[in-house]
Order: structure tokens, then sequence, then C-alpha cells
């Protein structure tokens, strides 16, 4: 194993070696000194040495079984503080601000609550007045933009609930008048990771939308913009770029993509339309 | 070079600062792990190269997100949290109450896992946290079945978070008894005031307590529904066993 340059001063180098203990930990469960060994490239001796280090301030602990280690419950200790500190509105509003910034049109923050997407941060646009999803206003999943990029990567089951529910009324939603048209629309988002529409909710006016994940790849939220259409779409700017660029960055900052490269992704939806 | 130990030891106190704190500044930090600012620049910089510390907007250290794919991976490798996360899930969605998974661990019972309730935001047990055996609903649903751990506390001070803590061994054996007969435990804010919960032990395929569940929320909500959540905890911690006894 070799140290990363500044990683090696003064003794650092420590730090780098507990963390590819941890790490090959984390990818193989519980493990043997001599697995170890041959999954860090550190010699046994040292290894026994580092792992009661590790054990006694708790990032790993003993097995299941005599001599193996796996990681240990510190890090659950961590992680739900971590994640209680993660506020996603908190992580998005620099995004938000740079979006609006780039397009002078309105953006929004949605997080969902129940069926519907609540609008928890909203930038109004320099000339246009978006009328619909003020801040707490809240939209049913299956209408805007934002709300619709949480429903297409929502679970299998809680899209069928919400088309079981939607079906129930007339139209479906403003966007779709039948449910196939709703599971079509979900499809398209799902396939290509952002729900583009040209005319949403009222005339002339249209959005991007693009999903944020959590690190379980769990979708948490929703960003997206509005304007009028003819302008949105035929300046020189690509929103639908810049609006899947902006969720990205959340999503990385909450942790969607591991330090070791690992990736986490929602699960495209294509059962919306499997589960008829 | 620092000894391991300490080098170690005071990288845990940093990663625990930033999570009782939040985003602290290098001083601050300093501080707290009474190290020169010069030490506390380079094991922050060794820290985030391992994505377990990054850097705010403002120049603060706070908390990387690889610790948030270790703990995923904590509850990943642990058969018991793989085991009982459906039905926790389900006490949740039947009783509405904080549904907790505990483990012991050595001296304690450690949280492994919970599901949040809707009413109460419960803060004496998170996962990571510990509880003494003697309190709690886990603790003491454990305890009723591993005769090696009460032998063990004798000569012990056990300590008393609230009025109601089991604090002696014939208190502590007496309630073992009852959680035998009965088959779970009741824990009336033995731990926080106002807080009661129940609790069933889950074996391993071994014969061995393995963990515990339980579920918690105000005395009244607890404790007016007692037969009702308690055979729906018999009922989760049932299907857990046999999970684990299938996953051997």
């Amino acid at each position: 194993m070799t140290d990363t340059g500044e990683a090696s001063v003064g003794g650092m180098g420590l730090v780098t070696k507990s963390v590819a203990v941890l790490q090959a930990l984390a990818a193989s469960g519980e493990l043997t000194v001599g697995q170890l060994s041959d999954a860090t490239g550190e010699p046994v001796s040292s290894l026994y040495r580092l792992l009661s280090s590790l054990d006694a301030i708790g990032w790993v602990e003993q097995g299941s079984k005599r001599g193996k280690f796996r990681l240990g419950l510190d890090f659950l200790w961590l992680g739900a503080r971590l994640e209680a500190q993660l506020d996603v509105r908190r992580l998005a509003l620099p995004e938000l601000t740079r979006l609006h910034e780039a397009t002078g049109e309105t953006v929004f923050l949605c997080i969902r609550r129940g069926m519907s997407a609540v609008c928890i941060e909203r930038i109004d646009g320099r000339d246009v007045q978006i009328h619909s999803l003020r801040l707490g206003e809240s939209l049913p999943l299956g209408e805007g933009v934002a709300p619709r990029a949480i429903l297409a990567f929502e679970s299998p089951d809680f899209v069928a609930r919400y088309l079981r529910d939607a079906a129930s009324r007339a139209p479906v939603s403003a966007i779709a008048p039948d449910r196939e048209q709703l599971v079509r629309l979900l499809d398209e988002t799902a396939a290509s990771g952002v729900a583009v529409a040209e005319a949403d909710w009222v005339d002339g006016i249209g959005g991007v939308g693009a999903p944020i994940f959590d690190h379980k790849g769990h979708v948490v939220a929703a960003l997206s913009i509005s304007g009028l259409s003819g302008r949105l779409f035929s300046g020189d700017i690509d929103v639908v770029a810049l609006v899947t660029q902006a969720a990205r960055a959340v999503s990385l900052k909450l942790g969607s993509e591991s330090f070791t490269g690992r990736v986490n992704r929602g699960q495209a939806n294509s059962a919306a339309s499997q589960e008829q | 070079m620092a000894k391991p130990i300490q080098l170690l030891a005071k990288s845990s106190k940093l990663l625990h600062s930033l999570a009782d704190g939040g985003a602290l500044p290098i001083s601050e930090l300093a501080e707290e792990l009474d190290m020169p600012r010069p030490s506390v620049y380079r094991l922050t910089d060794a820290l985030r190269l391992v994505g377990l510390t990054s850097t705010a907007e403002d120049g603060r250290i706070q908390l990387g997100v690889e610790v948030l794919h270790l703990a995923r991976a904590v509850l990943d490798t642990l058969p018991e949290a793989r085991a009982a996360q459906g039905e926790l899930q389900r006490l949740n969605r039947v009783t509405g109450q904080t549904v907790y998974l505990c483990a012991p661990r050595e001296n304690t019972v450690a949280c492994l896992d919970w599901v949040r309730g809707t009413r109460v935001s419960l803060l004496a047990l998170s996962p990571g946290g510990t509880l003494p055996v003697n309190a709690g609903a886990t603790s003491r649903a454990v305890l009723a079945y591993s005769p090696g751990l009460l032998e063990g506390l004798s000569g012990l001070s056990l300590e008393k978070l609230t009025p109601n803590t089991l604090t002696s061994l014939e208190g502590l054996e007496r309630d073992g008894k009852e959680i035998r007969q009965r088959g779970y435990s009741v824990s009336r804010e033995d731990v926080t005031a106002g807080v009661s919960a129940l609790g069933a032990p889950v074996f391993g395929p071994d014969g061995k307590v393995s963990c515990a569940i339980s579920l918690a929320g105000l005395t009244d909500d607890i404790l007016g529904n007692e037969s009702e959540y308690a055979s729906e905890l018999l009922t989760s911690a049932g299907k857990i066993q046999e999970v684990l006894k299938a996953s051997r």
C-alpha cells in the first residue's frame, strides 16, 4: 500500500492504512487478519497492532467467529449524526442560486410529503412571475416537473399506490388526462433522469426538474426551473443540462456517490408501466 | 511518529466533535483535541483524503459522507440488522411508535438500528449509542436470558438513570423471572421520565440471545396498548429469529 503525499507526513499514513482496513471490511463484511492483509497489502504483524487500536476506538469489532473482524458500531453513531446534519435545503441553496443567476428564471426545491411534493425553497424569476408552487405549497406528485422527477424515482410499490389513488380522479393530472399517459411520462422521466415539460401546468409555461438522491440511492428531493417555454428552451442555455448538473451536485453533497467510487442511484421505474 | 493509538484516538475524537457540533473551525478543533493547529490541519487533511471529513464552503471542517457509507456497511454486515430490517418497518407502520434493534456488546446493550416514531422524538438511544444492561426494554430482555451477564454484574455499581431504574441484583433477578414468564420486558420510565417501552429477545441459531427489539414511546401510548403491542413484538421477534436461522 502506498501513502499518498501529504497523508504520509508525520505518521498520517496510519489514517490512510486504517481506512484501507475499513474499506476492505465494508466491501467484504467479516474478514480474518490474513484476508485483511491480502486486501490491503499490509503485513499481518502490523495489522494486529492496528486492529487492536481500531477496536479500542470502536472502528472495528470482533466478528461472529473468533479471529474475524468487522466494522465497528461507532460508524452507526457518526452516520446517524451526519444524516441529521445534512439538510437538503441548505445544501441545495448555492445550486439553486447558481441556476437562477445563469438563467434568470424561477427555480424550486421540492421534497415529498405523502402523495404530494412540497416546495421548500424557491427563487423568483427576474421578469416572469410563476404563480403556482409558492413556498410551502404542494402539488400532487403527478403534476409539475419537480413532483414528477420525485415520483419517477420512487419505489415501484409507491408508484403503483400513487397510480391507484390518482386513477380515481379525472383527469388523472393536469398534464396527463389518463393513467396511461402519466405512466408514459414517468417512464420517460425515469429513463432520461430528468422531467421535461414544454408546457406543463399553465399554457406557455414550461419547466425542467431533476431528482436529488441520498447516500442510499433514495430520491429525497427534486430541483426544478420554470419559465416561459419559448424562452426556456430556445435560448443559448441548455437548461436540461444545467438542472441535471445542479441536482447531481446536491446529490453528491448528500453522499450519493461513495468516496470509493461506488455509485448509488435510484432504481429507474420501468415498474411503473409493469404495474398496470 | 505519534503512537498509533494516540493518533487514531485523536481521529476518533475529532470525528465525534464534528458529529456533536456539526461543522467546526480548525481553531475550535485544536482546542477540543488539545493539539497545535498545524497538527490539526495535517490530521484533517489526512481524514479528508479518505473521505471521513470534508471542508465546508466557509472553510470549517465537517464529517465526510464516507461516514454514511461505513454506517450503511455496518448494518449490511450484521446478520441481526439484515434480518430485522423489514420487521422494524412493519412494527413502526402498525404502531406508529419508535422501534429499536439492540444487541449486547460487552457490558452494555448497543442500538444497531431504529425506525423513528411519528409522535415523539426519543433522544436517549439512537444507532451506535448504548444503554447499561439494567435499564431499558431491550437491555432487560437481553439480561433476562443471559445468565452469565447477570452474574458478571455482581459487585459492579449499576447506573440509576431515573428513580425507576433497577439497580439491585435481586431486583433484576426478579425482573428477569417476570420477563421469562411473560415473554417480553416492560420498561416503565426507567431510562427517560415519561417514556416507556416493551422489549422482546431474539435468539440466534446457537440458542443464545442475539439481539432484542423494542417498541418505545410515551408511557400512556405504550402501556395503554400493552397486549396488542406485545403480541406484535413477539410475532416480529419470531420472524427475525426464523430469518437468522435460515441465513446461517
